[in-house]
């Protein structure tokens, strides 16, 4: 009923002015953050949306989503900025990091994913830190389906409200209301571990799909690699 | 000009000025030192309950069976001291502590209310000392005078202006308004006060009119104390205060309280009263000691750090009650101390393109609430620890302040190592390796000495040694690995080299399981990984790189450590990352 009535008033106002333009107003968009992913970020318009929730989903065991975490921690130090990691499953590996941008990390070592959504309730509300990761790759999928979809709109609300930019990791689309989501999965054969050492290793062989996003920076199911 | 700040019956003020909803109640104190305590001090409810001092505790209940009777507080009349002492000197830094609960302010040289001030801005400056002294909880009557003693008057005289916090005298209306004043404000001796009434001396007025001289005669020496205090002109050098550096407030608890919320709400009032103090005294607290006294006489001392020195109430009772929420005590709580480290406030320049925290207090709140929910261990920034054994670390507040800048100076990004994420604690696993012949026959190709080798492994055949298989991997996957929904892997995508599926066995073969005549005992560590079985994944090893060897601590008695790494691959999808301690394997990374 509302739908037919909303319709007809487009139709309506088609015809009165042929000229006019239908849509929703979006709220206007923050200043997006990079993650030092090039790919990563042609495919999200420049970076993560600020003030907003995206959702990095990683595709199988081995799916580059640690790479990414760890390419975004240099990226932010390197920009001279601070942020918060929940890890959901304290799985961060602190030997892959130099100290400069360790001392830029506040992380949060937690044990499951319900204590997780606490330390991050916590954290958004605070509003000094401007980034938040929050790691549930490792996080047991019968976990994660206990969360309620009201969880995410109120990270999202909190985020919009503080202006904070809000990475979530999951191994599973698992986000209601992010700005966007994407994929990131391993390119390469699994087995050639070889490929994982030495300098061609960083971010090799990773491969990013836009799964949905809010704005029109990319098309979904536009696709993005590092060669 | 002087002004003469008076808090009327002080001792009770000084009690009650946390808690201001005594004031309608009778209320009376009663002396401890004494060696039978009686009523030292009383509220208007209690007098026109029949109330008087100098009764006894039990006489006053008699007289009032409702009045509550508390014994006075040196520390609390302290504490009183020192607020109205560092209240007063917002206003003006020549100040003396007349007596108990009087200050006299000599206000030359002010620029506010400046040189030659009107009545009105004198009346209104006023105004702002009892405000200020009003907002310590302190009802206070401010006189101002062209001397201490005429301001003293003002201030302190019944009868004048009983509804007004401020008197104002000025050198025109001095002479007269001191006569009006009855003789008793000059606070004659007993003796004294009895013969004036007999000689129909009712004011000052009369008794200046005697002359000096007729009254030295017939009173002695006390007339000239009489004389001096009734005069208008007379000035006198005042005793400047030392401006005290301390910052406390105290009260008994009676009755002793046992919830948090009580000590929270008179904490609200300790806490305002300290961040006025703190800000006219252009201070700010940078750290708070707080000291509950149990009514088992012990005392329980907390001292909370600031991360910036401040004077903001809200952010000092935050972190008060943020530290009650998780504090519990033995006993009741029978007194409370608050006592602020003064600091000089905090300033803080912020850069064009640097980021700092924009709340450092919320910040600190923030790591409070986060280390009361996962523990303090487990929040914070981490730093390394410096040696060669992976995966040391020790957390430390973090302090972005001070953060280090160079990132990317120091280590190429073609050296860095493709992080893992690491599982803590690590999963204990059951790893069969190769035969050591036939793993020392694949490594002697390598150029590297069998350190970092990455020759796949021959696959065995089925039935000769084998304990893993395909089938029982399913049950044993971790959910993580097989999302709802997910079909299982078939076999044919795990790639080359895969095992083929085999009947699981009844229970797991313990690792090691040489196959006799074929295997040297292990003695240091074991070959290379060719099957791995632990909780989250079970199959056949396809790509193993390794050995990687280290160790540390052999200098140390008791602290030495040696391991062996390997980064194999399992089914086509896992990476995983196993370690020999030289008892057991472990999997301590996963690959991602």
């Amino acid at each position: 009923m509302g739908e037919s009535r909303i319709s007809g008033l487009e139709e309506l106002l088609r015809t009165r002015v042929p000229n006019v333009r239908l849509g929703i107003h979006g709220r206007p968009r923050n200043p997006v953050v990079p993650t030092g992913v090039a790919p990563l970020d042609a495919l999200l318009g420049g970076g993560l949306a600020g003030g907003d929730l995206t959702e990095l989903v990683g595709d199988g065991p081995v799916s580059g989503s640690a790479q990414v975490l760890h390419a975004f921690l240099r990226s932010l130090a390197r920009a001279g900025r601070f942020m918060a990691l929940i890890d959901g499953a304290d799985s961060l590996d602190i030997d892959a990091e130099e100290p400069a941008v360790l001392s830029r990390l506040l992380w949060v070592r937690c044990r499951s994913a319900a204590e997780a959504l606490k330390a991050a309730d916590l954290v958004l509300r605070d509003r000094n830190l401007p980034v938040v990761v929050i790691d549930l790759k490792l996080n047991p999928v019968a976990q994660l389906r206990r969360i309620a979809g009201s969880v995410w709109h109120r990270f999202s609300r909190l985020a919009e409200h503080q202006g904070s930019t809000v990475l979530v990791i999951t191994p599973l689309a698992l986000v209601g209301g992010a700005a966007a989501r994407v994929s990131v999965s391993l390119a390469r054969p699994a087995g050639a571990l070889e490929s994982t050492v030495g300098p061609e290793a960083a971010l090799n062989g990773l491969r990013f799909a836009l799964l949905r996003q809010e704005s029109n920076a990319s098309e979904p199911g536009a696709a993005g690699r590092v060669a | 000009m002087f002004a003469v700040v008076h808090a009327h019956a002080f001792p009770l003020q000084a009690v009650l000025r946390h808690e201001p909803g005594m004031a309608a109640r009778p209320f009376a104190l009663v002396d401890p030192a004494q060696a039978n305590p009686r009523v030292v001090a009383l509220n208007g409810v209690a007098r026109a309950s029949g109330v008087e001092e100098g009764l006894t505790a039990p006489q006053a209940l008699a007289r009032c069976p409702g009045v509550v009777v508390r014994h006075r507080s040196g520390a609390a009349e302290d504490a009183a001291r020192d607020a109205m002492v560092q209240a007063a000197n917002a206003f003006s830094p020549g100040l003396e502590w007349t007596a108990a609960g009087c200050v006299t302010l000599d206000m030359r040289g002010l620029s506010d209310p400046g040189p030659e001030p009107s009545p009105e801005a004198l009346r209104g400056w006023g105004g702002r000392l009892a405000e200020a002294m009003a907002g310590l909880g302190l009802a206070v009557r401010v006189g101002l005078g062209p001397t201490p003693g005429v301001a003293r008057h003002a201030a302190m005289a019944p009868g004048t202006a009983d509804e007004a916090r401020v008197v104002v005298v000025t050198p025109g209306e001095a002479a007269a308004f001191v006569a009006s004043l009855p003789v008793a404000t000059l606070e004659p001796s007993p003796h004294a006060a009895r013969m004036l009434e007999q000689w129909g001396v009712r004011s000052v007025g009369d008794l200046l009119r005697l002359g000096q001289g007729e009254l030295a005669e017939r009173l002695g020496l006390e007339a000239f104390a009489l004389w001096a205090a009734a005069s208008h002109a007379a000035s006198r050098p005042l005793r400047h205060e030392r401006l005290p550096e301390t910052f406390g407030e105290e009260a008994p608890l009676d009755p002793p309280v046992e919830m948090a919320e009580p000590l929270l709400f008179l904490l609200r009032r300790f806490v305002d009263s300290l961040s006025k103090r703190l800000e006219g005294a252009g201070r700010a607290a940078g750290e708070l000691a707080l000291r509950l006294r149990l009514e088992s006489g012990d005392v329980m001392d907390q001292r909370l750090r600031l991360p910036q020195p401040t004077h903001r109430a809200e952010v000092l009772f935050r972190m008060l009650a943020t530290h009650l929420e998780g504090l519990h005590t033995p006993a009741a709580v029978s007194g409370i101390r608050l006592h602020a480290e003064p600091a000089r406030p905090h300033q803080h320049q912020f850069g064009l393109f640097e980021s700092a925290l924009r709340d450092p207090h919320q910040f600190q709140e923030t790591l409070a609430r986060l280390a009361a929910l996962v523990g303090p261990d487990r929040v914070g920034s981490p730093v390394r620890i410096d040696g060669h054994r992976p995966d040391q670390f020790r957390i430390v507040p973090p302090d972005f302040e001070a953060a280090a800048s160079d990132v990317g100076r120091r280590v190429p990004e073609w050296l860095r190592p493709v992080p893992v994420r690491r599982l803590r604690p690590p999963l204990p696993a059951t790893v069969e390796d190769a035969p050591r012949r036939r793993a020392e026959a694949a490594s002697s190709t390598d150029p590297l000495d069998g350190r970092r080798t990455t020759a796949p492994i021959e696959p065995r055949t089925p039935g000769r040694g084998s304990v893993l298989s395909a089938s029982g991997m399913a049950a044993l996957l971790d959910p993580l690995f097989r999302p709802q929904g997910k079909a299982p892997a078939p076999a044919a995508a795990e790639g080359p080299g895969t095992t083929p599926a085999v009947p699981a066995p009844a229970s797991m073969v313990p690792f090691p399981t040489p196959t006799p005549g074929l295997e040297e005992p292990r003695v240091h560590a074991p070959g290379r990984p060719w099957a791995v079985r632990c909780a989250w994944v079970e199959g056949r090893v396809q790509v193993a790189v390794g050995p990687v060897h280290a160790s540390g601590g052999w200098w140390e008695a008791g602290r030495a450590w040696r391991r062996v790494e390997w980064d194999v691959t399992v089914q086509g999808r896992h990476g995983l990352r196993l370690a020999w301690d030289g008892t057991a394997w472990q999997v301590e990374a996963v690959m991602d």
